[in-house]
């Protein structure tokens, strides 16, 4: 198995294993679907209130080909939220700030 | 290059792209170029079609583009969506600018380089035992010797970046100093933006209490009039060095100028003359020149990427070879990037979003200086 397959092949047997765990120096865990989720809503909330991008372009920012993630931009709670295997994340955006991503549920 | 594309989350998830049913990428084609008003650079006349045309008819997606010279904007271009007033995301650029406030903190003699970080960041539980032979100098320069993933292509389940910038670590750099060590502290030389982190962390322990992003718009981004300038920060209410400051691609500029002015942005000084040399000084892991690989060459400072590992160096040791040996950089993710080039007084900036393929600089450097170098060459100013 060349590199690249096994990237394609690894984290997908374990996103659907959901058992993922990303940190070895005893961190809390977090699954694949914690982590895409996590990645989309705080990049996606930067995308659309600090880089002050569209929808449709912060929406393909936090994507990730391969997933499809439900991503909702709340413009007027200056928020993010990304949902993709039961796993629902947000982002919450100050002034002045930026965003940071909610403390897992 | 080699691994500078820090943390790429993206890299992880978007190598999932290959499945094409699924691709909710919907730029497709080159964007449309966009003349945002650039150009106020004296009275050469500057012909940049062979820059743009590499940076916005590639494959790439290009979505700005600044050139200086002398400290005047003499190209500025931007891709439909983006223009002037628009901040843009910086990834691992981040990190030179974590440098510069460490600059002004160790000036300030808020920290010292010799300082253990445990001085501001004890070892938490289950940090390495030899954890506190690290330093702050050590932390600036990637030199920490903590084992650190920063690559994700090979195996993405083992990535330390993804856990620390997405999962749900409260403070970013006490989840950098649980990590294990991998060598002996200051000897190895490995890319880590837990290094940056961790670095983050022990300055906002050293700021004793000040707010930290208030402390560095006073001390940087207010005195070198990079306005547009916001650094998030993790829960803890540290700066996230590692690649969270975003602004527009002219204060981008700015920054890159400020290196190029000694420390100095107009009449005020910024930066220590002593620590924009030490910024483009190898840190010593790296002080050799070894032949360029593809992906290889070049060296790294304190948080910016050296063009050559000494002004001696071989061509085919540079990081790009079309650029001159005392270009340094910061890079970031998805093609990011601030180059200095003190030789030819010139700044490049070029900001995107490239997927796929990875964006290559050295072209967009040759293109540039070419340009400069045609309008000079009858000994214009």
């Amino acid at each position: 198995m060349n590199r690249r397959t096994m990237f394609l092949v690894v984290p997908a047997l374990a996103a659907a294993a959901g058992l993922f765990s990303s940190d070895r120096a005893g961190a809390k865990s977090a699954n694949i679907f914690q982590l895409l989720t996590g990645f989309s809503s705080k990049e996606t909330c930067s995308c659309a209130f600090v880089a002050e991008q569209t929808d449709e372009y912060c929406k393909a920012f936090g994507q990730q080909p391969g997933y499809d993630v439900v991503i909702v931009i709340d413009r007027t709670a200056k928020t993010v939220s990304s949902s993709f295997g039961g796993v629902t994340r947000t982002a919450a955006m100050k002034d002045g700030e930026g965003c940071t991503a909610d403390p897992l549920r | 290059m080699r691994s500078p594309t820090p943390w790429l989350a993206g890299v992880l998830f978007t190598a999932l792209a290959t499945l094409p049913a699924c691709s909710k990428d919907s730029a497709g084609g080159p964007a449309p170029v966009v003349d945002s008003g650039g150009g106020e650079g004296g009275t050469l006349a500057y012909d940049f079609k062979d820059l743009e045309a590499y940076l916005f008819a590639g494959a790439w997606k290009t979505e700005g583009a600044v050139v200086m010279r002398d400290g005047q904007v003499i190209y500025e271009k931007y891709a439909a969506g983006f223009d002037a007033t628009k901040r843009h995301i910086t990834y691992s650029v981040s990190k030179s600018f974590g440098s510069a406030l460490v600059g002004i903190a160790v000036a300030d003699g808020v920290l010292k380089l010799e300082d253990s970080v445990c001085k501001y960041v004890p070892g938490p539980a289950g940090a390495d035992p030899t954890y506190c032979d690290t330093t702050i100098e050590h932390l600036v320069q990637m030199r920490s010797g903590l084992k650190w993933a920063e690559e994700y292509e090979s195996d993405p389940t083992t990535s330390n970046v993804l856990p620390m910038l997405y999962g749900d670590e409260p403070d970013m750099g006490e989840y950098v100093a649980r990590q294990p060590r991998l060598a002996k502290a200051g000897e190895k030389w490995s890319y880590s933006s837990g290094d940056a982190n961790l670095l983050a962390r022990a300055l906002r322990s050293a700021l004793a209490g000040k707010n930290m992003r208030a402390w560095a718009n006073e001390k940087l981004f207010e005195p070198a009039k990079l306005n547009s300038a916001v650094f998030e920060a993790d829960r803890s209410g540290t700066l996230v060095f590692s690649s969270s400051v975003y602004l527009t691609p002219r204060d981008m500029g700015l920054f890159g100028q400020l290196y190029l002015d000694g420390g100095v942005s107009g009449a005020t000084r910024v930066l220590g003359a002593d620590w924009v040399k030490y910024t483009a000084t190898p840190a010593p892991p790296v002080t050799q020149a070894v032949p360029r690989t593809p992906g290889g060459g070049g060296s790294y400072g304190a948080a910016f990427w050296l063009n050559a590992a000494s002004p001696t160096a071989r061509v085919d040791t540079f990081e790009m070879p079309s650029a001159p040996a005392d270009m340094y950089s910061a890079e970031g993710h998805w093609g990011q990037s601030i180059h200095i080039i003190p030789s030819k007084k010139m700044i490049v900036v070029r900001v995107g979003n490239d997927r796929d393929p990875a964006f290559e600089r050295d072209p967009m450097i040759k293109a540039a200086i070419a340009a400069v170098d045609a309008a000079t060459a009858g000994g214009g100013k």
